[in-house]
């Protein structure tokens, strides 16, 4: 400890020297303690940069309580109260007996703050531990604070771990960028240096170029630039890219149900929104008895309500289809009012018995947090809920093309009567059918618990969007309706950042309506006579 | 109307801008948007009404009926097109108010919105209008037109083959009824004191169609009679002790009339007319194809 | 097949030429030819799905063909205009299931077809004129539902609905009727009246006729072309084409 303040010592001394030439030894005035009695902010500045100049021995402990609000002075005394409560003189760090009267806390603004994270940087530089290292070499990299330089320079010079030495050369390039004095080579060297960091940090930074430099400075700097804001655009377009298959597999979940009651036996369930909300609630009714009964399930709880949501909302959907849709077969108009009416009926319901305001449902330790990849932050929930989507997908493929059950619902879709004909109970297919869509309205709602606000307003905001979906991927063609979710899906993040949210929605909305003006049985359709009749 | 409104209250404002309305000069804007010039005056304004909702129904419907969007299609997107202007209309710098849309209205015509008198005249101008209304509707439904439109309601693509451009009759109508629903909105603003886009909701435009189905489709008195029926029965409902129970009363009306009423209440009662004179019907024309959605 | 000279193409009133059309890969047409020559009554017969309803929708504006060529009174490409434009040319069709306004009268529905100007302004103050209700008597005569014209046309019989969509037909004048299996659904009787009064309209119209009732195509007398798998697979006198061996394998049966 005292060779590191002894070499602090010398540097800082040597800075001082290249910084003010001609400055006198300390007087009276330019003791940092007299300064950071004098309650003037740029006293306080001016005191911190002599402390690290003189790399005093309390320096640190002096900044740390000026940040945290415990350094006082008064009366000509600066005084540090530690944590416990002791009162240290600043001076000497000896320990006070009483406090000296008329002392008050020695105010902050956010210049003084921004001296200080730079001083504790400068004193972290030479921390023994190299992650404390790396975290003070990237305080300097945002301070630039130029009066570090002769101590990143020692710290570079003594560095061994590769990591912290990167960290301490980007801090060093950041600082060297905005110096106009320092050694043009050393400036296109850093500039090398901050365009293989290559983050938007290191953007800012290298456009902090002060405008007065050399020509060959700024053409470095711009190609530096130029090749950054290059790769970052395409971090941000993979990024874009990342949201939109997300609210693509959001929008499949919402919308696959839907391209089965609608899309494969023509009902327009006006409902289905709510049977996503049923889902949801479901989610958060087992949450719940979890936390009261088995808080050691938590982490389990959305593998329990998987099942339990597809079951109720899908038992919903059969008492639906039986108690009234299927009076209102061909009716299709009919079919949307009585739903619609059906879908006040069940907000209400859970209004009722829920309230009307948002429900709190959990996140298992699996689904928190996130992680990166370059510049890409991908959260654990939206990658599971693309997953999720992409196997409910598969299950309903499967179903449809495999089983006995999926062929007897495409047989009466097709023809109805000659199903009949052949023995097939068409009302319970009927039925079976629309649960099974209303199950995986269910299933979405599972998993937009875990993205959105549960409230009895779920299904609404749904509702239409995956009614777009359907139409757009043509109706009756469950890949349609997958390319469809994913492509509006992307589309309405890529359209984002340049119209904005609202905007961005409202383009694809017109570009569907105009889309289903050109091919009005959307992407995908059957083309011939029986279509048409 | 909304707009001509906000104009009238003028300088009584809470900022006191002779012109901007509260709202934008919330917003900080500094002079008025083009499309609000010229609602100052009572006749232009009025000319909006029928002329903004025709136009957009014509281009939307110019589009929709050339390419034989049809039934479920067309209700999808009609509901599209009300929910990206409802996003729209949301939106701060539309110029339309926003979330609050438009209100705080003071005058109509130099009378007091909220005199008594003033209601009074309101109401009569409504019941004026409806009439109107009906009147040109039966002018329309009567006439040959009214025929092809009812051919092609029934047989759409028999219509064609006889020569008729089913999409201009389509469009006509579709235009007509739009100009006729802003004369509604005109009436509507200036009585309820508020006009804001969750009037846009897709629920609203349904709801309207169960009026027409609860009071009998394919007749005008039915439409008119439902929009009573059922807004009285909201009025009895939202107010006191069944308030909490309105949606589902609401709802139920809506799976009651599909289910058992088909035809609404006049359809229903004339039936009901038409067994006790005729105890033996002659054999009766298949159900009418349901009407496409104009919801 | 049907050797097509350039002097045909000026001289008949339809005229199709290499029409091809297919969906979803079924080749519902291929390399139809076929010319109508004005005042011409043809009869069309062949198996189901031999493409005698696609081909209609071809010449009506309905599908619209992938290749070939279809023109109307020797100049008008019918593959460009819609259904609307090709019904006012003057090309007639009756449907193979009777298609009639259910809930308009029977005077209504002939009122609807009569020749007249269809725009929407001109239907929208229509006053019917003397001469044009007596027209519509006429029809209404030629097609013995005179006493009926107040009933709605919905509650007509089968056989009633087709001579009502042909009285329909009259009432448009077109150049050229297609008429899709007028007598199905029809007593002996009523199918021997309906010939009749096909031949009646043949007198000063072209009229191409679908049918499956050999004995109705007999009493029509006229020149048969019989389409099989979407294109020409004879043409002549019935009684000719009924002893051309293919047509007996493909058509007559085996």
């Amino acid at each position: 400890m005292r060779i590191l303040s002894c070499l602090l010592r010398n540097l800082a001394l040597a800075m001082l020297l290249a910084l003010h030439p001609g400055a006198a030894p300390a007087q009276n005035a330019d003791d940092p303690f007299v300064r950071l009695a004098a309650d003037s902010f740029s006293e306080t500045n001016r005191a911190i940069e002599g402390l690290i100049a003189q790399a005093h021995p309390q320096a640190a402990v002096i900044i740390e309580a000026l940040a945290e609000g415990r350094l006082l002075a008064g009366g000509g005394a600066v005084v540090v109260r530690m944590p416990d409560g002791r009162l240290l003189d600043a001076r000497t760090g000896a320990t006070l007996p009483a406090a000296p009267a008329g002392l008050a806390a020695v105010r902050l603004n956010n210049s003084v703050r921004r001296t200080i994270q730079g001083a504790l940087g400068g004193l972290g530089l030479l921390h023994p531990d190299a992650g404390r290292r790396i975290a003070a070499a990237e305080a300097v990299f945002k301070s630039r604070d130029a009066s570090l330089l002769p101590v990143l320079e020692g710290a570079i010079a003594k560095e061994s771990d590769p990591r912290a030495k990167a960290a301490l050369r980007q801090a060093q390039a950041a600082i060297l960028i905005g110096k106009s004095d320092a050694p043009p080579f050393d400036r296109i060297a850093a500039i090398d240096v901050l365009r293989e960091r290559g983050d938007q940090d290191a953007l800012a930074t290298l456009r902090s170029l002060p405008a007065d430099a050399s020509a060959s400075l700024k053409e470095a700097q711009a190609r530096a630039v130029s090749d950054i804001e290059g790769r970052l655009a395409l971090w941000r377009a993979g990024q874009n890219l990342w949201y939109g298959l997300s609210l693509g597999s959001v929008l499949l979940l919402a919308a696959i149900g839907l391209a089965i009651t609608f899309g494969v036996m023509g009902v327009i369930n006006m409902a289905h929104g709510e049977m996503v909300m049923i889902g949801a609630y479901t989610t958060f009714i087992v949450q719940e008895v979890i936390r009261t009964s088995a808080p050691g399930l938590f982490d389990y709880s959305l593998l329990i309500a998987v099942p339990l949501a597809f079951l109720v909302a899908g038992l919903v959907g059969i008492a639906i289809e039986r108690g009234v849709i299927r009076f209102l077969y061909g009716r299709p108009l009919e079919t949307l009012l009585a739903t619609w009416g059906i879908s006040l009926i069940l907000q209400q319901a859970v209004r009722t018995a829920f309230g009307p305001t948002n429900r709190e449902v959990g996140a298992p330790a699996f689904m928190s947090g996130a992680f990166e990849i370059g510049e890409m932050a991908i959260t654990w929930n939206r990658l599971w809920i693309i997953v999720f989507a992409i196997l409910v997908f598969a299950a309903l493929l499967a179903i449809l093309k495999l089983t006995p059950i999926g062929l007897q619902m495409r047989a009466v879709t097709q023809n109805r009567r000659m199903a009949s004909a052949m023995g097939i109970r068409t009302g319970r297919v009927d039925a079976l059918t629309f649960g099974l869509g209303s199950g995986v309205a269910g299933l979405a709602g599972v998993a937009l618990s875990q993205i959105d606000n549960v409230s009895p307003n779920l299904g609404q905001s749904y509702i239409i969007d995956s009614f777009m979906v359907v139409v757009f991927g043509g109706v009756g063609n469950l890949w349609g309706t997958l390319v469809a979710a994913m492509t509006l899906g992307v589309a309405n993040k890529l359209l984002e950042p340049y119209a904005g949210a609202v905007l961005g929605k409202i383009a694809l909305l017109v570009f569907i309506i105009l889309f289903i003006q050109k091919r009005p049985r959307g992407l995908f359709a059957l083309k011939g006579r029986a279509v048409e009749a | 109307m909304g707009m001509y409104l906000m104009r009238q209250i003028g300088s009584r404002g809470t900022y006191g801008n002779p012109i901007l309305p509260d709202f934008m000069v919330f917003l900080n804007w500094k002079e008025l948007p083009w499309y609000w010039y010229g609602f100052d005056s009572f006749p232009f304004a009025m000319l909006m009404v029928l002329l903004a909702p025709g136009l957009l129904a014509f281009v939307f419907g110019w589009f929709a009926f050339r390419s034989r969007v049809t039934g479920v299609y067309l209700s999808i997107i009609t509901q599209a097109l009300t929910y990206a202007l409802l996003l729209a209309f949301f939106r701060n710098d539309m110029g339309f108010g926003g979330n609050n849309g438009l209100t705080d209205f003071k005058d109509i015509l130099g009378f007091n919105v909220q005199a008594q008198a003033t209601r009074a005249a309101l109401f009569s101008m409504t019941c004026v209008m409806l009439i109107a209304g009906f009147l040109i509707a039966r002018g329309i439904v009567v006439s040959k037109l009214g025929k092809v439109v009812i051919a092609i309601r029934d047989a759409e693509s028999r219509t064609r083959f006889l020569g008729y451009r089913v999409d201009r009759f389509k469009l006509f109508v579709f235009t007509v009824s739009a100009c006729m629903a802003g004369v509604a909105g005109a009436l509507y603003v200036p009585q309820v004191g508020i006009i804001n886009p969750s009037e846009f909701a897709p629920a609203n435009s349904i709801e309207t169609v169960i009026w027409v189905a609860v009071g009998g489709r394919g007749t005008l008195v039915g439409a008119a009679l439902g929009g009573v029926v059922v807004n009285y029965a909201k009025t009895i409902f939202t107010s006191g002790f069944m308030a909490p129970y309105w949606l589902f009363a609401l709802g139920a009306l809506f799976v009651f009339v599909t289910i058992f009423m088909p035809k609404g209440i006049l359809g229903t009662a004339q039936d009901w007319w038409e067994k006790r004179r005729r105890p033996v019907p002659t054999t009766t024309p298949p159900e009418p194809a349901p009407a496409e959605g104009r919801a | 097949m049907i050797a097509s000279s350039p002097g045909q193409l000026t001289s008949s009133l339809l005229y199709l030429d290499g029409v091809s059309v297919s969906f979803d890969g079924f080749k519902a047409i291929r390399g139809l030819s076929l010319t109508i020559e004005p005042g011409e009554m043809r009869a069309i017969i062949g198996p189901n799905g031999a493409g005698k309803t696609t081909m209609m929708d071809i010449i009506t504006g309905k599908t619209k063909p992938d290749v070939g060529t279809v023109m109307f009174g020797g100049s008008i490409d019918l593959t460009r205009l819609d259904e609307a434009a090709i019904a006012n040319l003057g090309i007639g069709r009756k449907f193979q299931k009777p298609t009639v306004f259910d809930f308009h009268t029977i005077e209504d529905n002939i009122l609807l077809a009569l020749k007249a100007p269809r725009t929407v302004a001109r239907t929208l103050f229509w006053k019917t004129a003397a001469a044009q209700q007596k027209r519509i008597d006429d029809i209404l005569g030629i097609i013995k539902l005179g006493d009926a014209r107040e009933r709605l046309a919905g509650s007509l019989s089968h056989g009633q609905k087709q001579w009502l969509e042909i009285g329909m037909l009259l009432a448009q004048d077109p150049k050229l009727l297609l008429v899709d299996e007028p007598a199905a659904g029809m007593t002996d009787g009523e199918t021997a009246e309906t010939a009749v009064l096909l031949k009646e309209i043949a007198r000063d119209h072209s009229v191409i006729v679908v049918e499956h009732d050999m004995g109705f195509i007999r009493e029509l007398g006229v020149k048969v072309t019989v389409l099989h798998e979407g294109s020409v697979l004879a043409e002549g006198p019935l009684d000719q084409v009924s002893a051309n061996e293919r047509v007996v394998e493909v058509y007559l049966g085996r």
